[in-house]
């Protein structure tokens, strides 16, 4: 790590899964008085090692944008890159507005998240970071032993998934300059990966680290995570851990 | 806030796509989320959460009026007017919104309290 050098955190919030028309991207739904996104946003800001931030639009929601960063963000920082039209793409699109900043090192790690998992933790991005910066790379996941196996027709259960299982979360932060180059290699072979893991396993040989994630780093996906996530944060009285 | 309604693609729990939602909120609290596919409602009761909500929100305005206003005086200031008239307007939407709702909860859940006392 060179001295002086600092971790940038991206944010995704292109929202994939929505439709055209007048409907709102769902990273920018209202939750416990503020946007699904800023509470990521959020708790990327009380890590003092995140020097740089990243979000990652779409075009059409420049307005919002531009009202969640006026009233909820306090960093006056936060800087703004249009993203492209899969999750793959977006990433691709902020290592390369990071790119002059990590070929001079003054970005070493880059943690990228998806906004549509606003209780995130601190705790959770520290610790994801400090696993990149010493193994290289780190992702959260639960251990999962609810899962089973199917035949490959679906039609015969074969028993319960090893033991190994974990559910993966987000965010997964890698040493930046490998990083970069897996996306490069990536974009060039017209790869298109689920996640940031899964095209650093095929581009980049950098040794992957699991961390421990957190029950309430769940994705929003069903009307009801909305519920949840609103009484999680009444619970804590509305701060961010 | 925006509006008190929104529009999202989330997933169904009861026909399991992912469809438009309707979510209506008052203040900080999602109060109703519809499937506008198959009408699968989620409903909550959220009184006694509204008025501790509302009371916290009175409470911190000032602050977050003086840091809307530190990041941009002019634009904040010439907004202020129209914010203000809106007001009241909005608490009374979202009053009605945490009435009906809490109303429509209370009908269903009748039926149940009655099976229940007879049984």
């Amino acid at each position: 790590m060179q001295q002086g050098s600092v971790a940038a955190g991206v944010v995704l919030a292109g929202g994939s899964g929505t439709r055209v028309g007048s409907e709102l991207n769902k990273v920018y739904l209202p939750l416990a008085g503020r946007r699904l996104v800023s509470w990521s946003i959020a708790a990327f800001e009380r890590v003092p090692e995140i020097g740089v931030l990243v979000l990652v639009v779409r075009p059409q929601d420049g307005d919002l944008v531009e009202w969640v960063l006026d009233r909820e963000i306090i960093r006056e920082d936060i800087e703004v890159v249009h993203g492209g039209d899969t999750r793959q793409t977006s990433e691709l699109a902020a290592l390369r507005h990071l790119s002059g900043r990590i070929d001079s090192g003054a970005v070493d790690t880059v943690l990228i998240h998806d906004a549509a998992r606003p209780l995130i933790s601190s705790a959770l991005v520290s610790g994801v970071l400090h696993a990149a910066r010493e193994h290289g790379g780190a992702i959260p996941g639960l251990p999962n032993d609810e899962l089973g196996t199917v035949s490959a027709d679906g039609g015969e259960l074969l028993g319960a998934a090893p033991d190994s299982l974990i559910s993966v979360q987000t965010p997964q932060g890698f040493r930046a300059e490998p990083l970069l180059a897996a996306y490069e290699q990536a974009a060039r072979l017209e790869f298109s990966g689920t996640d940031t893991a899964s095209c650093m396993e095929r581009f980049a040989a950098t040794p992957v680290r699991w961390v421990h994630g957190e029950q309430r780093n769940f994705k929003i996906t069903y009307p009801h995570d909305l519920v949840l996530a609103e009484h999680i944060l009444a619970s804590s009285d509305y701060q961010v851990r | 806030m925006v509006g008190t309604i929104e529009h999202a693609t989330l997933v169904c729990q009861r026909c399991g796509l992912s469809t438009t939602h309707e979510l209506a909120y008052a203040g900080r609290l999602l109060v109703s989320s519809t499937c506008q596919e198959c009408g699968h409602t989620i409903e909550r009761d959220v009184r006694d959460q509204y008025v501790a909500d509302l009371r916290h929100r009175m409470a911190s305005k000032p602050r977050r009026m003086l840091r809307r206003f530190r990041r941009r005086p002019w634009s904040y200031a010439w907004s202020l007017p129209k914010a203000a008239a809106a007001k009241p307007l909005g608490v009374l939407r979202e009053l009605r919104l945490v009435a009906r709702a809490a109303s429509d909860v209370q009908r269903r859940e009748e039926p149940n309290r009655k099976d229940d006392e007879e049984s």
